[in-house]
């Protein structure tokens, strides 16, 4: 035996949600879970010693999610996350023989061009065969950045939740307000 | 529409002699539109920040080589700091000020992106309320949060700052007058979701409830975040104060009735595009008269001072088929006029760098941009606006060489 039972769309649409609105959902869910992670990792600090800097808060602030008809897209606006992520390994750009790595609070976050644009500063102190080197403060003689051919970044799954976290988050968001 | 979209359809406004604390007392439906900062009145200082700010919202540029970018293209705009304001906040070439306009405005478009998704008709029924809490950590962070968001009439459950996402208390929260984060300058605090089971259970909002505001969002979705440029200032009047700086600052670009004040955003770009048939720019400045005193006739700078020309783009294509139509040595040195460009003209006329004398009562207003070229707007003090060009050597260092983009 079939049954069919015939509702208007209009009737339809103020008892159940649209798919758009599944989709909406799902996809604030699967953002929701993504930012709080990215905010967790921002309350635990930094391993190197130099001022905290807000990056992986920041990173959750920049959380959006897309909507392309049915489907969610999740995007983290925030340079170098994915680098985080997946790993990898950072080579100097634009002609610069190496990467510049802060090693004290007043350069976190600058370039040694910002930081002594006069180029008065700071030395460089490269010995001869070594594959690294140093920026050192003039005055003090402290290394203010070391210098190094490449970086190599560890891959770091847990800075965003696991695939099985996310189909979660999205599932239970459809499903609340079905 | 992406974050730099919603900066780069910022409207440039010049903050003259106002400061935040006065920014703030207007209301964030305005300057959300507009994009400011705090005591600057050069435009195309504006203009140069602005263009930072999208690189940097989209990417694939560190926060460091924004900076050096902008003091470079500063030197370039002949910009120095006043006087005793050296390293200060109040000093465009110090770290702290440009991290400010940068962060700020990125921090924005974020908040608004954020905030519209979670206002989607299926993410709001999902999560229709929002905790208040730190995203972000900050070296000096603010610990007056609770305070302020009892003040602004919020409510703690189990010391949580919790309330739904369409409660006043977050208009009330923000110096910007937003719903949405940053709520102050350069703070990390944001807003988690919270889902719909634990906003029932908390007694903010029943089932019913929810679902009649979830139908409501999907007959009245949010308006987008440039649209609608107006806003409404309680007590604002022409005459008021705040009337006065928005007209002195604003020009004809802004209309002030019964409390509404009206932005016409971009008005040469909707005159190209054929959406207003003309626009009129207001009078130029007293500095601006100054400027062509002793250079122009004396008929012709008393004509300047009392009009009000219009924008037309009739006039504008001709002027351009009369004299560059069939010059191809000229159209091929052209610099292509862009969005930003058209958004300068105003401030051209308004407040140009230089001001040329031309022939049969017309004048050149000339105006360096940050990327080192200059924009140069011919008008005529009996017919109004002609010609509007971009070069790349000043008029004064090679006269005629520039030629018309229509």
């Amino acid at each position: 035996m079939h049954l069919t039972i015939k509702i208007p769309p209009a009737q339809l649409r103020d008892v159940l949600p649209s798919e758009r609105e599944l989709a909406q959902a799902a996809g604030r869910g699967v953002s929701n879970i993504v930012k709080r992670r990215l905010v967790e990792r921002d309350r635990r600090g930094r391993s190197d010693g130099l001022p905290r800097t807000g990056y992986y808060g920041d990173a959750a602030s920049g959380v959006t999610t897309e909507m392309s008809g049915k489907t969610a897209l999740i995007t983290i606006h925030k340079e170098g996350v994915a680098l985080h992520y997946y790993g990898g390994v950072v080579y100097p750009t634009d002609g610069h023989k190496a990467l510049a790595i802060p090693k004290v609070a007043a350069v976190a976050g600058k370039r040694p061009a910002e930081a002594d644009p006069d180029r008065t500063k700071f030395a460089l102190v490269w010995p001869k065969g070594k594959t690294t080197g140093t920026l050192r403060d003039k005055e003090t003689d402290e290394v203010v950045y070391l210098l190094v051919p490449k970086a190599t970044i560890p891959e770091d799954k847990t800075i965003l939740p696991t695939e099985d976290e996310m189909f979660e988050a999205g599932k239970s968001a459809m499903e609340a307000i079905l | 529409m992406t974050e730099a979209e919603l900066i780069l359809q910022k409207a440039l406004v010049g903050s003259g002699r106002l400061d935040s604390s006065q920014w703030n007392q207007i209301q964030a439906g305005f300057r959300n539109r507009a994009f400011f900062s705090s005591r600057v009145a050069e435009v195309n200082i504006l203009a140069a920040m602005r263009d930072k700010v999208r690189e940097y919202s989209e990417g694939g540029k560190d926060l460091s080589k924004i900076r050096m970018e902008f003091r470079k293209e500063l030197e370039t705009l002949k910009y120095s700091p006043k006087p005793g304001e050296e390293g200060t906040i109040h000093d465009l070439f110090s770290q702290a000020r440009i991290d400010v306009i940068i962060k700020t405005n990125v921090a924005q478009a974020r908040g608004y992106m954020q905030y519209a998704e979670g206002m989607s008709p299926g993410a709001f029924a999902a999560f229709p309320a929002q905790e208040f809490t730190r995203i972000a950590h900050r070296r000096n962070q603010r610990e007056d949060w609770p305070q302020r968001w009892a003040k602004a009439g919020g409510k703690t459950y189990g010391g949580k700052m919790i309330a739904l996402k369409d409660d006043p208390v977050w208009e009330r929260l923000s110096v910007f007058g937003n719903p949405f984060p940053p709520f102050d300058w350069g703070s990390g605090m944001g807003v988690l979701d919270v889902d719909r089971k634990t906003a029932i259970q908390l007694g903010l909002v029943s089932d019913e409830e929810l679902r009649g505001k979830t139908a409501a969002l999907r007959e009245k979705p949010l308006p987008d975040f440039n649209r609608d440029m107006q806003a409404t200032v309680p007590n604002l009047r022409s005459d008021s104060l705040c009337g006065k700086i928005l007209k002195r600052e604003f020009g004809d670009q802004v209309v002030i009735e019964n409390n509404v004040v009206h932005w016409q955003d971009n008005l040469i770009r909707d005159v190209l595009a054929g959406r207003i048939n003309k626009a009129r720019l207001g009078r130029t400045t007293p500095e601006a008269l100054k400027k062509m005193t002793g250079k122009l006739p004396q008929e012709d700078v008393d004509a300047f001072k009392s009009m009000n020309p219009s924008f037309n783009r009739t006039t504008f294509q001709q002027h351009a088929a009369k004299h560059y139509g069939k010059n191809e040595k000229r159209l091929k040195t052209n610099i292509p006029l862009e969005d930003a460009d058209y958004d300068l003209m105003p401030a051209v006329w308004h407040n140009p760098d230089t001001i040329y004398p031309g022939n049969d009562h017309g004048a050149i207003f000339e105006m360096q941009t940050f990327d080192g070229n200059y924009l140069q707007l011919a008008v005529n003090a009996i017919k109004g606006f002609s010609s509007y060009y971009k070069t790349k050597i000043p008029l004064g260092a090679a006269p005629g060489n520039s030629s018309f983009i229509p």
